[in-house]
């Protein structure tokens, strides 16, 4: 059976997506929550833009040629309201023992 | 010099490989392509971003798990397994799974109650997803002593903050620098040169890096560091630095570096630093995205930026006939590259128009196939084809289909910014809608950014937005142009 991976870590289709977009889930952050796109080790680093891209193409109906068919025809999104999720720091994972022995050397 | 070989496990079989080689390639070298298994329905995976990024090369090393095996070398006497859990009824369970194909959220549906039930369905989910057990005696031992990095502490202020060791970063600092001011410069790699690491000698962005790199690495007023993360921006004007990742990999690495002929110094933190400036320039550079289609993880797909840095950092081919996909110049830079080192390239598939001027130093005998898109990969553990679907470019629907036989995907549409810093610093970030919608990236709506609190930022380079490596040297010298300005005037008041 053929997938199109959206988010590698967490193993999440494109076909997810849309079907979480059907069940009413309608903006980003519960989109996230549900589906556990942009939740996995990388935090979305690789792939959370092409979520981003899937939903600024449906609601702009922009960008043309790979619109696809199965995807639901009546959004509720606000197209100002795609953008980059909150990113809380760290950037890369951190080592426990880093930020338990703090800053090292003078202050 | 020949180097010296290492002998090493890999699960129960014992392999050698090379000295100052990544686990990644040594692995690669004895036939083992497959690193991991995907949480859910464990599909293969092998390298993918091949800078320590995504989670496709992790594997348990000597005891500790999430390792990225892309960017950490290879040692005698390692221990190196597959992290997932794979039962002898794996094949049964994955075919379970991929029968019932668990719908999105599943698992906040399923045995709500009682709440043993769940406790126990939760934790047998996690088991199987296979994310590696941390042994907690290796884990937190590690102290101080044993880590041979040096603890150069760093000063508390700089007049400016580089975030990104590549072109434009370089050329930020080093103008900078130039112009009196004490600038912190940091970079994640052990080596500096970002995206610019993956081009070869002849190529000119590598003669413009290598002429960077010597300017900037010593001179007096540039604080550089390599291997060294930033790993959070707090507002107003304080950057959390520290070492890099979640392993023993950086201890090791900074005592013997991966292969590039570019100088060595490596002068990362082990410890975490908070370093406050009132100018920061964001040149964080740019990912790979892997566009959607039909089994687009399968492994063998890589972006542009991802397959450089394997040949030129690495010394790893890993594969020998590629199909190239993208557009505009990056990919015919690509596809020379490819032929470059030696790999057949069985196809150019370009999602736009042919333009005379990208593709004028490419061999006429390749393939070229115009308004298309790769729409299905194959292959079991690694790609064996891609089917490649001809769009009519009137009315942009699908019409022809040809498969391609190839070991090798290479990606070269626009990568998207590291956005990560910029964003916690306050930049706001939208689409550039463009023409070919895999092109479509977030873009910083403004380069520069002053706080109330009399802080400025700059972003710079590929998160900028900016491709060419002459835009990239010019937005660097000119954010540095700025900041001299605010330096001079705040001097005066
Ligand atoms: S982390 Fe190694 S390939 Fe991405």
């Amino acid at each position: 059976m053929a997938k199109k991976i959206l988010c590698h870590c967490e193993d999440v289709e494109t076909e997810e997506l849309y079907s979480a977009l059907r069940q009413g889930y309608g903006d980003l952050e519960t989109l996230k929550r549900y589906t556990g796109i942009g939740t996995g080790k990388c935090q979305g680093k690789c792939c959370f833009i092409q979520t981003l891209r899937l939903l600024h193409d449906m609601v702009t109906r922009t960008g043309g040629m790979e619109r696809e068919a199965t995807g639901p025809k009546d959004l509720m999104i606000d197209p100002d309201d795609i953008r980059v999720p909150t990113l809380r720091p760290p950037v890369l994972p951190l080592r426990i023992k880093d930020i338990v022995e703090g800053e090292r050397g003078e202050p | 010099m020949k180097p010296r070989s290492v002998n090493f496990f890999f699960e129960n079989r014992r392999l050698s490989g090379q000295a100052g080689d990544s686990i990644a390639k040594a692995l690669f070298d004895a036939g083992v392509k497959t690193l991991s298994y995907s949480v859910k329905y464990k599909r293969p995976r092998s390298v993918h971003c091949a800078r320590g990024r995504c989670v496709m090369c992790h594997m348990e090393v000597d005891g500790v798990p999430g390792v990225p095996t892309c960017i950490t070398p290879v040692e005698d006497g390692m221990r190196v397994r597959r992290e997932d859990f794979r039962p002898f009824f794996a094949p049964l369970l994955i075919f379970a799974v991929r029968a019932i194909s668990f719908p999105a959220g599943f698992y906040y549906r399923m045995f709500t109650k009682p709440a043993f039930l769940r406790n126990l369905f939760l934790g047998s989910l996690r088991r199987m997803a296979g994310v590696g057990r941390l042994r907690v005696d290796r884990a937190v031992t590690t102290s101080a002593a044993d880590n041979p990095v040096s603890t150069t502490t760093l000063k508390p202020r700089y007049d400016m903050v580089v975030i990104g060791a590549g072109l434009a970063g370089m050329s930020a600092a080093y103008s900078a620098a130039r112009g009196g001011a004490s600038v912190l410069l940091v970079d994640e790699y052990h080596t500096p040169g970002g995206h610019s690491i993956g081009f070869h000698g002849e190529h000119e962005i590598a003669s413009i890096r290598d002429d960077l790199v010597a300017k900037t690495w010593g001179h007096s007023s540039i604080d550089f560091r390599t291997k060294t993360t930033a790993h959070a921006f707090y507002p107003p004007h304080t950057l959390l630095l520290g070492p890099v990742g979640p392993n023993d990999g950086e201890r090791r690495a900074a005592s013997q570096s991966l292969g590039t002929n570019l100088p060595r110094r490596p002068e990362s933190l082990s410890a975490m630093h908070r370093v406050e400036a009132a100018n920061f320039i964001f040149a964080t550079g740019a990912y790979d995205i892997i566009p959607l289609f039909d089994d687009n993880d399968t492994p063998g797909i890589l972006g542009e930026r991802a397959i450089r840095l394997l040949i030129e950092r690495d010394k790893l081919i890993p594969g020998s006939r590629a199909v190239a996909y993208g557009t505009g110049p990056a990919l015919y830079d690509l596809s020379r590259f490819l032929l470059h080192h030696n790999i057949a390239i069985a196809a150019v598939v370009d999602a736009g128009e042919p333009v005379a001027a990208d593709d004028r130093e490419l061999p006429n005998d390749i393939q070229r196939i115009y308004h298309s898109r790769v729409s299905r990969a194959a292959g079991r553990e690694w790609l064996s084809s891609v089917r490649v679907t001809h769009r009519d470019a009137a009315t942009g629907r699908g019409s022809r289909d040809t498969t391609i036989a190839c070991d090798l995907l290479c990606i070269a549409f626009e990568g998207q910014g590291a956005y990560e810093l910029a964003y916690q610093a306050g930049f706001k970030f939208e689409f550039s809608p463009h023409p070919i919608q895999e092109n479509n990236v977030m873009l910083p709506s403004t380069r520069t950014l002053h706080s109330e609190n009399g802080v400025s930022f700059f972003v710079v380079g590929e998160l900028a937005g900016q491709r060419s490596w002459r835009d990239k040297v010019t937005a660097g010298e000119e954010a540095a142009a700025k900041t001299l300005q605010r330096l001079q005037a705040s001097e005066k008041d």
